[in-house]
């Protein structure tokens, strides 16, 4: 067996175990390699062997031992990442977004004193904002459960109809015109020249990136939209009695919010955007790449245009803290407590930062992958 | 006529569905790979897809009737299924069952003829 059968024997074996459940995968796999070269060996090539073999999506039908899927496990993967973004999102943003509510955050400074220990508020606010999570939280299991179930069916649906014979194809189609617009495309007979080749893991992206890009996108965005006072400076004292006081100093200027949160939008929206994507195609490609570089370049004009020409801290905020500290302790501060100079240069350069490494790391990835490609169609050839 | 060729196809399958399990037990009194099986089921006349065969022993295994075991040694990895002691109990009753069938069929059709 030459490499070019090898290769053609790897595909094989991959679009068929990509199909079944993970515990059945190395198992199937290694039986399916030993088939096919026996296989080979009697009918003179590998090409001949698959031939026989008939389509691996069918061929995995036959190899599933629960075929009784609600979704199947081809679809499984992406289905249990989309569900723990998800919920990751939705869980998050419903804490965050409960706590402002209850606290009755507003557009202002907020001194708040509470008759119970810190111990015992932090306790109870957690309880509180944990009960209000598991209502979203089954929302979107539903939500994303049934979106899978339908697109599985579909797909399920358009496979069947590839490969099912021509009288039981034209019932299908005959049923399928009938009940809706008709997913039908035509019979085809099967080649192993159709097998895509099998991803090389070292072209697959960090999914870990994608995950982090999309909760944090998603979050910031739901609480900048519903409860953006959330975004304050806190400070927590202890009375002298009993009890203790909190003081929340929204750091964001609420009198420029209209022109403030679509820069903050945007720019969010080009990070979510790009996360998405980068996880859709799931390995380094010119177009992530591009994606990349572009959903980067968003995220710098928005973040210079908010943070370096807009007001977008809230005025006075220095006074603010200042008398924060001067009620609690009664000393007065005279140094700079908050820089709005300051604060706009760092939190600009963590974005340049992070855009930037990902970024580089992206093109730097890409480039080296596309290399090696090219050097092996160039030694195939 | 092409309809009845369809026919007798599908009933013949059905009818050689039934002897499957019968004839791989009886093939696996000794460890055996999935394409060595195909290949003595073959010499025997009883033709068996490979695409039909192991999903079956897989599930033969799973039933507690094969045992398999990885061969690594040689030049290539093999899987070998061999009957369990279970397996050839219900081997051996699915034998005498298909005797008592095979001799009141056999009168059945001498009578019809």
């Amino acid at each position: 067996m030459d490499d070019k059968d090898r290769e053609l024997m790897d595909r094989y074996v991959y679009q068929v175990v990509r199909r079944l459940p993970k515990k059945q995968r190395n198992d199937v796999g290694m039986e399916l390699r030993e088939l096919i070269g026996d296989m080979a060996e009697e009918k003179g090539s590998v090409r001949e062997a698959l031939v026989a073999l008939g389509e691996p999506a069918e061929f995995a039908k036959i190899y599933d031992d629960e075929p009784n899927h609600l979704i199947r496990p081809v679809y499984l993967d992406a289905y249990w990442t989309v569900l723990r973004i998800a919920l990751l999102c939705v869980m998050i943003a419903a804490f965050l977004i409960s706590y402002a509510v209850r606290n009755d955050f507003y557009h202002g400074y907020l001194s708040a004193s509470f008759g119970t220990s810190f111990v015992e508020y932090i306790i109870e606010e957690i309880v509180l904002s944990l009960f209000s999570m598991i209502v979203p939280a089954f929302a979107m299991f539903g939500i994303v459960t049934l979106i899978f179930f339908i697109f599985d069916r579909d797909m399920a649906m358009r496979e069947y109809l590839n490969t099912a014979t021509h009288e039981e194809s034209q019932r299908m189609r005959m049923k399928a015109i009938s009940n809706r617009s008709a997913i039908v495309r035509k019979q085809t007979t099967w080649s192993p020249s159709r097998l895509s080749p099998v991803p090389d893991r070292k072209a697959l992206l960090f999914r870990i990136v994608s995950i982090a890009s999309i909760v944090f996108s998603f979050v910031s965005g739901a609480v900048f939209l519903l409860q953006p006072q959330l975004i304050s400076f806190f400070r927590i004292y202890v009375e002298e009695f009993s009890g203790f006081t909190i003081d929340y100093i929204p750091l964001f200027n609420f009198e420029k919010w209209d022109l403030i949160l679509p820069l903050f939008m945007t720019g969010l929206f080009a990070m979510l955007a790009d996360g998405i994507f980068r996880l859709v195609i799931g390995r380094y490609h010119r177009k992530v790449m591009i994606s990349g570089i572009v959903s980067g370049v968003i995220q710098i004009i928005c973040g210079i245009v908010a943070f370096k020409i807009l007001p977008v801290w809230m005025p006075e905020l220095d006074d603010a803290i200042r008398n924060s500290y001067q009620n609690s302790s009664g000393r007065i501060k005279s140094e700079v407590l908050f820089d709005p100079q300051v604060a706009s240069n760092i939190v600009l350069a963590v974005i340049v930062f992070a855009v930037l490494l990902k970024v580089s790391l992206t093109v730097y990835r890409t480039l080296r992958v596309e290399a090696k490609e090219k050097r092996l169609s160039a030694d195939k050839a | 006529m092409g309809t009845d060729k369809g026919l007798i196809d599908s009933l013949r399958l059905e009818l050689r569905r039934g002897t499957l399990v019968l004839s791989v037990l009886s093939r696996t009194d000794e460890p055996k790979y999935g394409y060595a099986l195909v290949q003595s089921l073959l010499d025997m006349g009883v033709p068996i897809d490979p695409n039909t065969l192991y999903p079956l022993l897989r599930r033969l295994e799973s039933q507690g009737l094969l045992i398999s075991e990885w061969e690594t040694d040689g030049p290539k990895p093999r899987k070998y299924y061999r009957r369990t002691p279970f397996g050839t109990e219900i081997y051996r009753e699915l034998r005498n069952e298909w005797n008592q069938m095979a001799g009141a069929m056999e009168l059945l059709m001498k009578e019809e003829s």
